[in-house]
């Protein structure tokens, strides 16, 4: 009976743990089912660890179990401390002691094998992956801000730790370890990558503190998103303010600007268009491109008058209008912009600015705006952004 | 031990690299931090690991090392979990600002009524 229970129970419940892990790591790419997706991986893991528990027999479980449990008990305090959204350094740890424990394991196993033998330089590898997590997770810790670089080396840490696991699965032939350490591994490493690749920057670049040039525009500190998530922030908001420019203009985008703010009334938000009267090519051009796509004219603010509206948006969408909302511009003397009126977003909801590139505008200088941290910047052209966000809006109703 | 390397995990090693990396790759920037501390706590599968190698074998050492690995894998899960639940929870918004809208509609409403 009891064997069993090793050779097909076991098995099968690594597979059930394999299916649904990946079907949790999946769901936790797209941001409608990322919720999802946690308890799923969850799910994943109590049954690989149940197929382990079943495979190799239950020798010593109360004293595992209590580490374990110790484990736990830790674990829950060290995330009830942090803040909702902890900087990547002060969780990055979390892992390294995973990739520790694995390199732990590995040093174990090492001392089984011969150093020269295949199986010694793969305990050696694993053993060296994963200690290198632990280290690099300490060096972390040290680094309370976070930038992409930080963010970068967090993912590693996972991508380190779980090749190490797959490195121990392959020397004690478990699948479930070669499984799960495999795609571990290589996630961490694809989400360092695409981590660097939204900060502008290659793996390696970001690493080793090559700096791209280009039209990153001198920001450091930018985060940039696609429309689903926009879609998301404004679908649930009440009060939304949109601030059309140049962009919009220059991309013939009003129509689409439209049917964005009737998509948001149909949910029951107030949406206000601002219009700055120096805005677009000539005088007035947002008043008259606006009302040529039909927009009603009680939902125009003038940009003097839209202070109030901005405070109290949950959600604002500025359409290639970086010069109406750029205050510090406005504010300096020496500036091309100064005495114009400009909108101060420093105290709006969630700010989504549309904008074709980090070029800065008329202004010549950098948007302030940009790097604070309720601001998030879709990068494209005005009118296939608009479409996009119409669809993804459209998509979400039912 | 039963040590011999199969070429099968190999195998299964480089097609569940292949799976890890296409899964990830162009995931929403609005998802990288929860998603990387669930590739976090994915890494306590080391717990598996841990039990695998020291859990069937009386020794010092082995358990010693064991018992550590362990450890310190399941802090990594529950912290990890908790951590990317939180975060996760954020964005609720999209829905509980779709239940609390009812709620809240009667404001808009009046706005929307005017317009109209």
């Amino acid at each position: 009976m009891a064997q069993v229970l090793r050779s097909t129970v076991a098995p099968l419940l690594y597979l059930v743990s394999a299916v649904v892990f990946f079907l949790g790591l999946k769901a936790l790419t797209r941001v409608r089912s990322a919720r999802r997706g946690r308890p799923l991986i969850a799910i994943g893991l109590l049954f690989a660890a149940a197929g382990a528990i079943l495979e190799l027999g239950t020798g010593r479980l109360a004293v595992f179990g209590a580490c374990a449990g110790l484990g736990g008990v830790v674990g829950a305090i060290f995330a009830s401390r942090l803040p909702a959204a902890p900087s990547v350094g002060r969780v990055a740890w979390l892992p390294g002691l995973a990739g520790m424990g694995s390199g732990l394991v590995a040093i174990e196993l090492a001392f089984a094998y011969d150093l020269w033998s295949l199986q010694g330089a793969v305990a050696a590898a694993a053993a060296f992956l994963g200690v290198t997590s632990g280290y690099v997770a300490l060096g972390l810790l040290r680094k309370p801000k976070d930038t992409p670089s930080n963010a970068v080396e967090a993912a590693l840490v996972a991508a380190c730790a779980g090749w190490s696991v797959a490195l121990v699965g392959l020397l004690v032939s478990n699948a479930i370890l070669l499984i799960v350490g495999g795609v571990a591994g290589t996630a961490g490493l694809a989400l360092g990558r695409t981590v660097a690749a939204a900060a502008g920057r290659s793996l390696f670049g970001l690493l080793f503190g090559a700096v791209k040039t280009g039209d990153s525009g001198g920001y450091d500190n930018i985060r940039s998103c696609g429309t689903e998530e926009a879609a998301m922030v404004m679908e649930s908001a009440h009060n939304v303010l949109i601030v059309p420019g140049l962009g919009m203009a220059i991309a013939q985008a009003q129509h689409a600007v439209k049917e964005v703010g009737e998509q948001l009334e149909k949910r029951g938000a107030k949406v206000r268009y601002v219009v700055a009267p120096s805005a677009g090519c000539i005088p007035g051009h947002m008043n008259i491109l606006l009302d040529e796509a039909g927009v009603p004219h009680d939902r125009l603010v003038f940009v003097e008058d839209a202070g109030p509206f901005a405070k109290e948006a949950d959600a604002v969408l500025v359409i290639g209008a970086d010069d109406i909302v750029n205050v510090a511009a406005a504010a300096d003397p020496k500036n091309p912009l100064f005495g114009m009126p400009a909108l101060d977003l420093s105290g709006a909801g969630s700010v989504f600015v549309v904008k074709r590139s980090l070029r800065p505008g008329l202004a010549g200088v950098k948007n302030p705006l940009f790097e604070q941290s309720h601001t998030t910047m879709i990068f494209g052209d005005a009118k296939k952004v608009m479409q996009a966000l119409i669809a993804e809006l459209k998509s979400s109703r039912h | 031990m039963e040590s011999q390397l199969h070429i099968i995990g190999v195998l299964v090693f480089v097609i569940a690299a292949f799976v890890g990396h296409h899964v990830v790759h162009g995931v929403p920037p609005l998802l990288h931090t929860p998603l990387m501390s669930a590739t976090n706590a994915i890494s306590a599968i080391s717990v598996v690991a841990a039990l695998a190698v020291a859990g069937s074998e009386v020794e010092t050492v082995k358990t010693t090392l064991g018992v550590i690995a362990v450890a310190a894998a399941t802090t990594n899960v529950v912290g990890g979990f908790l951590i990317t639940d939180r975060m996760l929870r954020m964005f609720k918004g999209g829905k509980s600002g779709a239940a609390s809208k009812s709620s809240a509609a009667s404001k808009p409403g009046a706005g929307k009524g005017a317009g109209r």
